[in-house]
């Protein structure tokens, strides 16, 4: 490798100007003596100096519009799971026995849950149906006494006569035909 | 209504006085401030397609991948990092969208660069015996207008790895440390490349105008 090829990638950082004290004196002292190189050095800075000058170009005037119906079927991204990574290593790195261990914490928790509201909810029910009957009968007791002896639905139905008197059917009938 | 008002302007200067406006804005992009968002897409909406123009080579696909831009940017604002820039992140986006455009493009068509196309377009006859120019003189306006499109048709010519890292020192002014991180390549290989990119579009502007 002749000595200007291996000087030739630092004539890029020196049109660059980000060589260091001493590549920038080897290469001075290199353009000052090789005329390939300096003609190297100058076409680079020209190059570069129109490479910045390259005129930009504008997107059209649809874009915004575009952009924005495309954006419109994207979820928020709040809306989103936040799962950093961070937080992923943590999770992977859980050892065996500490999953074990909270599994069966969590199995315990749950089962004495469950006894205690299973218990509860049976003396509940039982308690519950208590008081309905007690309620029930007092009722039953309350309207009896309101409702006249002659009410035949307030006696006991062994006491209730097997046949009906023919004069209140016959007046029943009348009514019926009454009612016709 | 004033309030917002209000709040929208305290915002907007918060965005333009301090130091990293760019911080800022991301900071109220992850607060759920879409003005943000909107503030951020104007900043470097011009940037990132003149950047994908001149990797595709396509108006109408620049335009289509600058949008993928912004859009995978909305989608994962949460995971930004902020060990780099906005500006890096944003063009590192970039970056892999133009990858991976180039490669889908690759399958459906070979794209072939011929040297012996007409390099300058349709009025190349007379300005192929132009030197480039970087002069500013007014009177050699028109001359040096040309001279950008004989760049940008040697722009196209260059191999993919080295236009990004022409197109992003030399057009965007990024520093060797940003592109290393850009196009995920270590510090050496972005000045080697710069230095490799720089020397083929000489060598081809160079056979323009000798031709």
């Amino acid at each position: 490798m002749t000595n200007c090829e291996k000087i030739a990638p630092l004539i890029s950082e020196y049109v660059s100007g980000t060589l260091d004290a001493k590549n920038l004196s080897v290469v001075q002292s290199h353009i000052g003596q090789c005329a390939e190189c300096a003609k190297l050095a100058s076409d680079f800075q020209s190059l570069t100096e129109a490479l910045g000058n390259v005129p930009s170009k504008q997107p059209s005037l649809n874009f915004d519009g575009n952009l924005a119906k495309r954006l419109a079927e994207l979820p928020k991204p709040s809306a989103k799971p936040h799962l950093s990574f961070s937080n992923l290593r943590s999770v992977l790195s859980v050892s065996p026995r500490r999953v074990m261990r909270q599994t069966l914490a969590f199995t315990a928790v749950v089962a004495l849950g469950g006894l205690f509201l299973a218990l509860n909810m049976r003396s509940a029910t039982v308690d519950n149906s208590d008081i309905l009957l007690a309620h029930c009968v007092q009722q039953h007791r309350i309207d009896a006494a309101a409702q006249p002896l002659s009410d035949l639905s307030a006696q006991a139905l062994s006491a209730r006569p097997d046949t009906q008197d023919p004069k209140t059917d016959a007046l029943s009938d009348i009514n019926d035909s009454e009612n016709l | 209504m004033i309030g917002q008002w209000a709040r929208d302007a305290v915002n907007f200067t918060q965005g333009i006085c301090v130091d990293n406006p760019d911080k800022v804005l991301v900071n109220r992009c992850l607060a759920g401030d879409d003005y943000a968002f909107s503030e951020i897409i104007g900043r470097y909406k011009g940037k990132l397609y003149n950047y994908i123009l001149r990797m595709t080579s396509d108006a109408e696909d620049a335009e289509d991948l600058t949008q993928e831009v912004f859009i995978r940017m909305y989608s994962s604002l949460d995971s930004f990092r902020r060990q780099s820039s906005l500006n890096t992140w944003l063009f590192r986006i970039a970056s892999n969208i133009c990858i991976d455009s180039y490669r889908r493009n690759k399958k459906h068509k070979a794209i072939a660069y011929s040297l012996d196309e007409p390099a300058f377009g349709d009025d190349s006859s007379e300005s192929s015996h132009e030197a480039p120019d970087i002069s500013y003189e007014p009177h050699r306006v028109f001359m040096r207008i040309e001279t950008a499109g004989q760049i940008e048709n040697a722009l196209k010519k260059l191999p993919e790895k080295l236009r990004e890292v022409v197109l992003l020192y030399d057009v965007e002014g990024i520093s060797y440390e940003e592109i290393a991180q850009i196009a995920d390549c270590p510090l050496g290989t972005v000045k080697s490349r710069l230095f490799n990119g720089r020397a083929q579009l000489r060598k081809l502007l160079t056979d323009y105008t000798s031709n």
